[in-house]
């Protein structure tokens, strides 16, 4: 019997908190991306080198999907989405080191990224329409639908805690499963099956996240903005 | 299965932070950038249009000026060569006008001159024949004057036509005999009967005088006159003259 | 091994395979119509291409929820305390 995917255990305490080892991963995931980004952006300039080109073309292609996705500005809601989107597949693919799972296999992490996206729903939405415009929104397109659309914002952020959750908790947990059956070489063509599904579900937990946060925020006229599509 | 809230809660503030950060490292400054660059770009681009404007303003104030300097200089070479063919035109009018005027008074004086000369030299042969005729006349006896004259008259009547005989000698009409000098009564006698002799009749002389006759003598009828005077030959000889003259000038 | 845990065995295989079917035949008929799209216009392939990525992924979700009742069964089965 293998071990409990679902289980998490403390690596050791800072007073009375316990750290467990999603949140030492994220500790080094965010050292290695704000270190990174530090690095990258120290020596920015108009005429660009080949890095800063590739993260002015990472930035610009995550500004574009904004601006498809949501249509509006994209400068608004870039640093949440590209933060989302950077954390997430770095997540994913730190399964890449041998000894580190995944702080996205552990339903905490995702909670929490949800969490985030929620509240960003429901910040946007009351920045855009004010309070009563958002809450008016849950009541469309009858009052009937009210109890609906409360339920429909509740799952929907579940399912999108359970759908990130589960792809990458199942990821880990198939590699665990084959690598004690065989362990050489077998487990491979699963372990780039889970990068690819890493980076996808990065990608599809962002382009959600765009469509709840864009939706409830709505056309608001101050973020809308077809003059700035590059083309 | 345990759900961890306090791992939910630190990944959580985990996540808020690296957005923070992110935000702060890596999206702010590379948005910052690249809309340095786009603003640059844009500064060229308006500078280049700009640039490119005030070239082609100042292309088209230099084609304008070009094209005035041309009209001014079509103008100017219109203006001048208008003058010159007014100045032309009145120079030619004025030496067709001097010429015409020249050749006019040439003719003129020319004419005149000829004219003065014809008759100067008519006068002068005139005289010179008068003088000639009254020298060979002084040589000759009066007798032989009038005897000579009476054969000549007597000779250009035997040439005369009848016709011109019979316009003489009309019955009963006077026939005037004129001489340059008086004759005397002898010779008068003499020459009525040979006229009567010549013309076969009776006649009505009569004798008249005549000094420009110079020498010679007139027979002049009332419908016909003989003429056999130095004055006739003369204006015979003027005439031949003149029809010469003629003759050269239309040569 | 007493009853809970057998139906709770039983019920993670049932979740699991009968989860499977329903995803596996909606994700053909996806990919299926995105072929048939692909083909009728090649130019709208990158939109086309990142469009189905997500709708299988949205399929796909339905099979992992069932995962993840097969595994809270198997693993974290809250009648078996």
């Amino acid at each position: 019997m293998t071990e409990s995917p679902l289980a998490i255990y403390a690596l050791f305490h800072l007073g009375p908190i316990a750290v467990t080892e999603p949140v030492a991963v994220t500790w080094g995931l965010m050292l290695l991306l704000v270190g990174g980004s530090i690095l990258l952006t120290r020596r920015l300039a108009l005429h660009p080198t080949a890095r800063q080109a590739a993260l002015e073309l990472l930035v610009t292609t995550i500004e574009g999907q904004i601006r498809d996705t949501m249509r509006v500005a994209p400068a608004r809601y870039l640093p949440l989405i590209g933060t989302l989107l950077l954390f997430i597949f770095f997540a994913n693919w730190s399964a890449l080191v041998p000894g580190v799972e995944p702080p996205t296999a552990h339903i905490e992490t995702d909670a929490a990224l949800a969490l985030i996206v929620f509240a960003a729903m429901v910040y946007h939405g009351v920045r855009a329409r004010g309070l009563r415009g958002y809450l008016a929104t849950f009541a469309e397109p009858t009052y009937v639908m009210v109890p609906l659309n409360l339920v429909e914002t509740i799952t929907r952020t579940f399912s999108m805690i359970v759908r990130l959750f589960g792809n990458v908790m199942s990821g880990v947990f198939v590699i665990g499963i084959v690598l004690s059956l065989v362990g050489l070489l077998v487990p491979v063509p699963l372990m780039a099956l889970d990068l690819l599904t890493g980076a996808v579900q990065a990608y599809i937990f962002t382009v959600l996240a765009m469509v709840f946060i864009g939706g409830a925020a709505g056309d608001d006229a101050e973020g809308k903005d077809n003059k700035d599509r590059t083309p | 299965m345990r759900f961890d809230w306090s791992t939910l809660a630190l990944q959580t503030v985990n996540v808020l932070v690296l957005l923070w950060l992110l935000r702060r490292f890596l999206f702010r400054p590379v948005r910052a950038i690249i809309a340095a660059r786009q603003a640059s770009a844009e500064t060229l681009l308006a500078d280049a249009a700009a640039t490119r404007a005030q070239a082609e303003a100042q292309a088209a104030d230099i084609a304008r000026q070009q094209e005035r300097m041309a009209a001014e200089g079509q103008r100017i070479i219109a203006e001048a060569r208008r003058e010159a063919e007014a100045e032309r035109a009145t120079i030619l009018a004025q030496a067709q006008h001097e010429v015409a005027a020249s050749r006019d008074a040439a003719l003129a004086a020319l004419a005149r001159e000829r004219e003065a000369m014809r008759l100067g030299l008519e006068g002068e042969a005139r005289h010179l024949s008068v003088i000639i005729a009254s020298r060979l006349l002084g040589r000759l006896s009066a007798k032989a004057i009038e005897s000579a004259l009476l054969e000549s008259l007597l000779r250009r009547l035997d040439a005369l036509s009848d016709d011109e005989r019979e316009a003489l000698t009309v019955p009963g009409a006077e026939l005037q005999v004129v001489t340059a000098e008086p004759l005397d009564p002898a010779s008068r006698t003499t020459w009525t009967q040979t006229l009567e002799r010549v013309l076969h009749g009776q006649h009505n002389l009569h004798f008249a005088v005549d000094p420009s006759l110079i020498g010679g003598v007139e027979l002049r009828g009332t419908h016909a006159r003989v003429r056999n005077s130095w004055q006739a030959d003369l204006e015979r000889v003027a005439q031949e003259l003149e029809k010469d003259d003629e003759r050269l000038a239309v040569a | 091994m007493n009853l809970i845990e057998i139906a709770s065995i039983l019920g993670a295989a049932l979740a699991v395979s009968f989860g499977a079917i329903g995803p596996g035949l909606g994700e053909g008929r996806a990919v299926a119509a995105a072929m048939d799209a692909i083909a009728r216009q090649p130019e709208a392939a990158g939109t086309l291409t990142r469009t189905l990525f997500v709708g299988l992924a949205m399929i796909e979700t339905m099979a992992i929820y069932c995962l993840v009742i097969a595994l809270l069964l198997l693993f974290a089965n809250p009648f078996l305390h």
